[in-house]
């Protein structure tokens, strides 16, 4: 249920608005993080913005993580709200000592006076609280010798114990027997909402409804809001059934035609700039999703090729295999009896590893998420996990499939330019500055191939983790982790030795330094072909790191922190500095 | 007047560089350090990370590190010099539960004698002690190679946190503080050596 707790008072349903601003009393918040919204508009916003899935890493773990969530919820929510509720109305019970502002526990005016907290007293004795609007008829008249009117008490009622008529029923009380109060309208029934506060006996008080229900009473905002969801819901249906379409016809520009091998990436661009408004990239200075500040070197604008809008690469959006996004589209829960007839074909396979499209985190979250949260909520085992790890994996595995043999062939052209030299020509210094730039291009990608092997190596240290944990509670002899079966184990072990015989096989390629020409080297008094390997490594990781400070030094102007900039300006320097060094020691045969 | 310049609180900054064997927990022991934080999967570091963090040494004592968190992979390795070269603490650590990473450590001990600063202080750490069970590196050997070279020596998990402040105290308070004290505190001592201290610590100089 969302909605809106209200101790002491009863629903008015004409007063619920979805936009109503909350007095003190209530509260509404998320019910998976528990923050505090000020209205529904505002959780519905909230719930777009913070519970939806972005990133893909995460929609592997949607199912522990809404748990936890829910968990932590039920924990704060109502647990501790328990649990701080019963001290506090047993102490209200004992001392009549009043600390809460919400109408339920209250005290009388003597014992105002001798309370500490002004806060309350200044609530419970605020002006107009008690009028004289409501009738004093039914009040008994003192007589002289009367008791208190309370069958338990009996004490005579005097200047010293008080002579207190209650407000509700008229009776003569003492002023012990009269410290509480009560909400009533002016025909004196009770009426949290729109009555007065007025003085009352302990009788009138505990035959209050609802006295012994600690919790009040709720509002239920669910159906309210459920109306603004779904209207919410209905503009992200639309919306997704737009890029939908979009991916449709690209999927049929580049599988329905007679020789879907010899599409490439470009075409496809073109077709999409024709379907799509292609955002023109001028005076864009940062990520209009993570605010990154572009530049000329890693992070670069790339347009999402389902809403035509820039995003960085660093996260906001990511080249995907075509073949993977078809077989992921297809595979969406609606159309699952298809799955067959739309399995990749052979010709698909070979689309695969040429042809990719960049989708930003928005548009994979609208067209993706719902089908593979549906996926993952339908059957909510161990395998789920595995699989969306399996697939996540896929998408990076492909990615360096990609980019590999690209950087392997640049490496080559390193090699090129190598015998070159070698062969004494005198570069033109144009050429030369070109060879900066390739340079930077290569280290460019190698800092990205690094990236994504980053990544599907913590993927290996996460599976590593659970196999490790099941194996020790195997050895144990104790019951698997939940949602864990011995045959998913088995999995979780053979995807987990496939990933580390891949990072091996392929980032011993990264590691690779291009092989020199047979020619030995003259020019560069007497550097060795293993010196010069060695150079060119340094050189390369020497690039990378005067790239990575940069890019704290942006950050740092960023966050204004300049005590950590002029260390940072300092070590750039340096890394300049080393730089020109080992240039200087491979002469003509830097790069 | 000695008196008064014991008193006056004092602020220095120290550049600390971590070396060791991939995977042996450098990032993990920083992030323990300046965040207080754990994470089961860290990714590996590239190149050389910069973070810093404060610490109180005494009352009087406030140091900064300025701490830079080498990537083990060896790949990095022509980077490590350019970071320890003028470092005034080195931080080297190894895991309990891999061997192989002693000697690495052991290397980069040896390293940083021949060509670091002769005055840098350096503490080798055995990282992952919660990791107990699968301990393959003895107390007793590392103790007693790092009491030969003089290097402070703990044990740590950068998991449990357990004897990470202790490793950076040790550190803080081996280090020349005096020698280091940053512009503002000296000249602030030249000109005004009677006026009583404050209890200001930021007496850095922007
Ligand atoms: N059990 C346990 N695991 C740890 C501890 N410290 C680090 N780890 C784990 O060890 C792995 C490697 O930790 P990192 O901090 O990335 O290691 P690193 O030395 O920075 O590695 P590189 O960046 O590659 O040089 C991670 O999976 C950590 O979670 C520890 O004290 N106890
Ligand atoms: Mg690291
Ligand atoms: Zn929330
Ligand atoms: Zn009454
Ligand atoms: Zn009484
Ligand atoms: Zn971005
Ligand atoms: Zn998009």
């Amino acid at each position: 249920m969302i909605g809106r707790r209200v101790l002491g008072q009863v629903p008015n349903e004409g007063e619920l608005s979805p936009t109503a601003s909350p007095n003190g009393a209530e509260s509404l918040s998320c019910p998976i993080c528990n923050e505090n919204m000020i209205n529904l508009g505002q959780l519905n916003q909230h719930l777009d913005d913070t519970h939806t899935n972005n990133d893909p890493s995460e929609s592997v773990n949607i199912g522990p993580y809404l748990e936890k969530d829910l968990k932590n919820w039920f924990r704060t929510k109502v647990v501790d709200r328990a649990n701080s509720l019963h001290p506090l109305i047993s102490s209200k019970l004992n001392t009549m000592d009043v600390v809460d502002n919400m109408g339920y526990f209250t005290i009388s005016d003597s014992a105002t006076s001798s309370a500490p907290n002004s806060t309350t007293n200044s609530r419970i004795s605020s002006p107009g609280l008690e009028t004289s609007e409501i009738s004093r008829s039914h009040w008994k008249k003192p007589k002289g010798n009367d008791f208190c009117h309370l069958k338990e008490c009996k004490r005579r009622l005097n200047i010293k114990n008080g002579i207190v008529n209650c407000r509700k029923c008229g009776f003569l009380f003492c002023n012990e027997h009269t410290y509480y109060r009560i909400k009533v309208n002016q025909t004196l029934q009770y009426d949290p909402l729109g009555g007065q506060f007025v003085r009352c006996c302990i009788t009138c008080f505990t035959n209050k409804p609802f006295f012994n229900n600690f919790e009040g009473f709720a509002l239920d905002d669910t159906k309210t809001f459920q109306e603004l969801r779904e209207k919410r819901l209905e503009s992200d249906r639309l919306k997704t059934i737009v890029l939908e379409k979009r991916l449709r016809k690209i999927f049929a520009f580049v599988y329905d035609r007679d020789n879907p091998s010899k599409v490439n990436n470009s075409e496809v661009t073109n077709y999409v700039k024709q379907i799509i408004h292609w955002q023109t990239d001028n005076e864009l200075n940062n990520c209009p999703l993570c605010f990154k500040q572009f530049g000329r070197f890693l992070m670069r604008k790339h347009h999402c090729r389902l809403c035509g809008e820039i995003r960085c690469d660093d996260g906001c959006s990511l080249d995907i295999p075509m073949n993977y996004l078809k077989q992921l589209f297809d595979q969406s829960p609606e159309t699952n009896e298809q799955y067959d007839q739309n399995h990749p074909t052979e010709d698909d396979t070979i689309v695969f590893d040429k042809v990719s499209l960049r989708i930003c985190k928005l548009c994979k979250n609208r067209v993706f998420h719902r089908r593979l949260f549906t996926q993952n909520r339908s059957s909510s085992t161990g395998i789920d996990d595995l699989l969306s790890t399996i697939r996540l994996v896929n998408i990076y595995k492909e990615k360096i499939h990609q980019l590999l043999p690209g950087f392997e062939e640049d490496l080559q052209r390193l090699q090129t330019i190598d015998s070159a030299s070698n062969s004494n020509q005198i570069l033109p210094t144009k050429e030369l500055e070109d060879d900066e730039q390739f340079l930077k291009m290569l280290v460019e990608k190698r800092y990205k191939i690094m990236s994504v092997f980053n990544k599907i190596d913590k993927i290996a240290k996460g599976l590593k983790l659970t196999i490790d944990q099941n194996d020790t509670l195997l050895s144990l002899k104790k019951p698997l982790a939940e949602g864990m079966t011995i045959d998913q184990l088995k999995i979780a072990r053979s995807i987990y030795m496939q990933l580390a015989s891949f990072l091996q096989e392929n980032m011993l390629k990264l590691q690779k330094v291009p092989n020199l020409t047979n020619k030995p080297s003259t020019e560069n008094e007497g550097l060795s072909k293993l010196e010069i390997r060695e150079y060119r490594d340094k050189l390369m990781v020497l690039q990378e790191q005067h790239y990575l400070i940069n890019s704290m030094i942006d950050d740092s102007k960023k966050k204004r922190k300049f005590d950590d900039l002029k260390i940072l300006d300092e070590n750039l320097a340096d890394i300049e500095t080393e730089i020109q060094t080992i240039s200087r020691k491979l002469g003509d045969d830097s790069f | 007047m000695a008196d008064l310049v014991t008193q006056e609180p004092r602020f220095a900054q120290f550049k600390l560089v971590l070396l060791g064997e991939s995977a042996v927990g450098k990032s993990s022991i920083v992030h323990r350090f300046v965040t207080d934080s754990f994470d089961d999967l860290r990714e590996s570091t590239i190149g050389a990370a910069f973070l810093t963090q404060t610490i109180q040494l005494d009352e009087r004592t406030t140091i900064k590190f300025e701490i830079w968190d080498t990537a083990g992979q060896e790949r990095y390795k022509s980077l490590a010099p350019m970071y320890y070269r003028n470092a005034n603490c080195a931080l080297v650590a190894y895991d309990i539960t891999q061997e192989s990473s002693l000697d690495r450590a052991k290397s980069w001990i040896q390293e940083l004698q021949k060509q670091a600063s002769a005055d840098i202080v350096v503490a080798l750490v055995g990282n992952k002690l919660d990791l107990e069970a699968e301990r393959k590196v003895s107390t007793k050997e590392a103790k007693e190679y790092a009491d030969e070279l003089g290097l402070i020596f703990k044990e740590i998990s950068a998991k449990t946190g357990e004897g990470i402040k202790d490793v950076f105290h040790s550190i803080a308070s081996k280090l020349p503080v005096e020698e280091k004290l940053n512009s503002a505190t000296k000249r602030r001592r030249n000109i005004d050596l009677n006026r009583p201290s404050t209890n200001n610590q930021e007496s850095c100089s922007c």
